[in-house]
């Protein structure tokens, strides 16, 4: 794609209106998916089952983050507080032709941006993440500096249930409260599990959705696997919430589509074989590409 | 020194306001003006500060000029992985100031001491450490952080040194038999070393290292190789401070100066008290650092 034709599918894709192209994003789920099970197979690589995870979600955020893949000031930002589900957001990135299928072939080669976690040198990644609970607070810094603005922006946070675990995550939770971080979303996944077990084992964190509410969070509570009540929570206006920040706690199945993943924890680390490989393309509807 | 700082960066903050200062909750006393004068340009972000080095990352990818303010054993070492990923990671212009250099927090105990922040602090490329001697050094490398596009970290005492500094990086290196280097108020302990040093009969010269970064080398290097000796004085553990920064310079540069360091040997718990107490208590006797430079220079004469 030439620099005009990017240009032109990411002000479209920032100028979405809600609900009028909610089967746009679920095809365009359903080919972060394609894209993950081929990346993760070419690369031999894990975290198959978070970045499933998250595939609607970032399906549904990424058309939104206006400017994706500029370095514009009053851009929107985002960031993937859970980096080790990187290969779902290169895979949006490819899709909304922030980078090209090249660099997206190069994930987890030698000289590649694209390795397991997020490298902020890579158009369309605002931050360095991949070690839990520091992207929401860079996330909360960069509402705060919105709000000092005179062209603000909008800052989504993709924050995994297991960052719940870490103290920050609450010490930014409370900034962005206090301080009215009405352009703050972040995005919950609420996929139940952790590396070593589900949460509810590890460390029961089932309050959190209420206890950011009972903070001064606006809170929605939404299937996130359901693409058109994501989108209608992401539209959501700051000034509709009474210019609070905005958890949308969604509920997630890790390792989603794929029968033999979903819901099975060790798919946190495990590659796929090819024959994996193959049922599990079958699975989401896309064809072999590796 | 901290209020040396936060008048500079008001000067800073009343010309340019892309500079925000944060604080951790602490610095009563001494920020009040700074948040009258500048009310969106200061946060207090509450006693988070891992939050505090989270949020300025954010704020200084979108073009704000951060400076976070604490005690420096919690506003370097509790969120440290936070600078190492966030401000030095991303190269942003995050400046983290640290009061309490070493012991300076006398009494309040090893919660409070900063000792071993030079160490990591070296650690990590592109970040600038600012260890100021006095009130004016401080104003003036708060005002030269500004300029620079990298991280920096200020190693800051409550009180700065009375007496003017002598930068390595500004004084004319001098042939001499000891040279005497310091790290930031320890100086006037450097002093005293210096003139029990110079009472023994060899000529003996104090400077200060007030820049940790990529020309640091260079600078000791230009003194080192002019002297037959050299003593190091800072409040600091020995593992990675001022003196390890001397003894890579002369191991890599193949220089024949032997080091005599000074610094905290043993871990400050239990009986502690004033800054004279623990000097007693963590520092050899000055009469020791003596003995030990003398014979340097003895075995030095022998060797030649």
């Amino acid at each position: 794609m030439n620099d005009n034709a990017r240009e032109d599918s990411l002000a479209s894709a920032s100028h979405r209106k809600p609900g009028v192209t909610a089967i746009d994003v679920q095809a365009l789920a359903t080919r972060i998916r394609t894209r993950i099970l081929d990346g993760s197979f070419n690369a031999s690589k894990g975290h198959i089952g978070s970045a499933l995870s998250i595939a609607d979600l970032v399906a549904a955020v990424a058309p939104r983050v206006r400017g994706l893949g500029t370095r514009g000031p009053d851009r929107d930002r985002f960031v993937l507080s859970k980096g080790h589900a990187a290969l779902a957001w290169y895979c949006a990135l490819r899709e909304l032709h922030v980078i090209d299928d090249a660099t997206l072939a190069g994930y987890g080669t030698d000289g590649s941006l694209l390795c397991t976690h997020p490298d902020p040198q890579l158009a369309g990644n605002d931050f360095m993440t991949g070690s839990l609970g520091q992207g929401m607070s860079f996330g909360v810094g960069s509402a705060m500096a919105a709000l000092r603005s005179q062209t603000p922006w909008s800052t989504y946070v993709l924050l995994s249930d297991s960052e719940l675990d870490e103290g920050v995550t609450w010490e930014a939770a409370l900034l962005a409260a206090h301080h009215g971080c009405g352009g703050l979303t972040v995005l919950l996944d609420l996929n139940g599990q952790q590396a070593l077990g589900f949460t509810r084992d590890v460390l029961d964190t089932s309050s959190a959705p209420r206890s950011f509410e009972a903070m001064g969070w606006h809170l929605t509570e939404v299937d996130g696997h359901d693409v058109t009540a994501l989108d209608e929570a992401l539209a959501l206006s700051a000034d509709s919430r009474g210019g609070r920040p905005h958890l949308i706690a969604a509920r997630t199945t890790a390792g989603k589509g794929i029968d033999f993943m979903e819901g099975r924890v060790e798919w946190h680390y495990l590659p796929m074989t090819r024959e994996q490989y193959t049922s599990a393309l079958a699975q989401v509807g896309g064809g072999e590409h590796a | 020194m901290r209020k040396a700082a936060i008048t500079e960066l008001a000067e800073l903050a009343r010309a340019d306001r892309r500079v925000v200062l944060l604080t951790a909750d602490l610095g009563f006393g001494v920020l009040d003006e700074f948040a009258r004068e500048f009310p969106g340009q200061f946060v207090n972000v509450g006693v988070a500060e891992q939050a505090m080095v989270g949020v300025a990352t954010g704020m200084a990818e979108a073009g704000f000029l951060p400076y976070c303010y604490s005690i420096a054993t919690f506003s370097f070492l509790r969120p440290f992985e936070f600078i190492r990923n966030g401000p030095v990671a991303h190269r942003l212009p995050i400046r983290i100031i640290g009061v309490g250099a070493g012991t300076d927090y006398a009494f309040d105990g090893l919660t409070h001491y900063a000792l071993e922040d030079l160490a990591l602090a070296r650690t990590q490329p592109g970040l600038t450490v600012y260890a100021p001697v006095t009130d004016e050094d401080t104003r003036v490398l708060v005002r030269e952080s500004y300029a620079q596009s990298g991280p920096a970290y200020f190693r800051l005492s409550r009180q700065g040194a009375v007496a003017p500094s002598r930068d390595v990086r500004s004084q004319t290196p001098e042939m001499g038999e000891v040279l005497v280097l310091a790290l930031g108020t320890a100086v006037e302990r450097a002093e005293r070393v210096a003139q029990a040093v110079a009472a023994a009969g060899p000529s003996v010269r104090v400077l200060s290292v007030l820049r940790f970064d990529a020309a640091t080398a260079e600078d000791l290097a230009a003194h080192l190789t002019d002297s037959r000796a050299c003593v190091t004085v800072e409040d600091h553990y020995r593992v990675g401070g001022l003196g390890a920064a001397v003894a890579e310079v002369v191991a890599t540069r193949g220089l024949a100066v032997p080091v005599v360091m000074d610094a905290v040997e043993s871990l400050p718990v239990g009986a502690l008290g004033s800054a004279q107490y623990l000097e007693s208590k963590l520092h050899r006797p000055v009469g020791e650092l003596v003995s030990d430079v003398l014979g340097a220079l003895k075995l030095e004469a022998d060797r030649t």
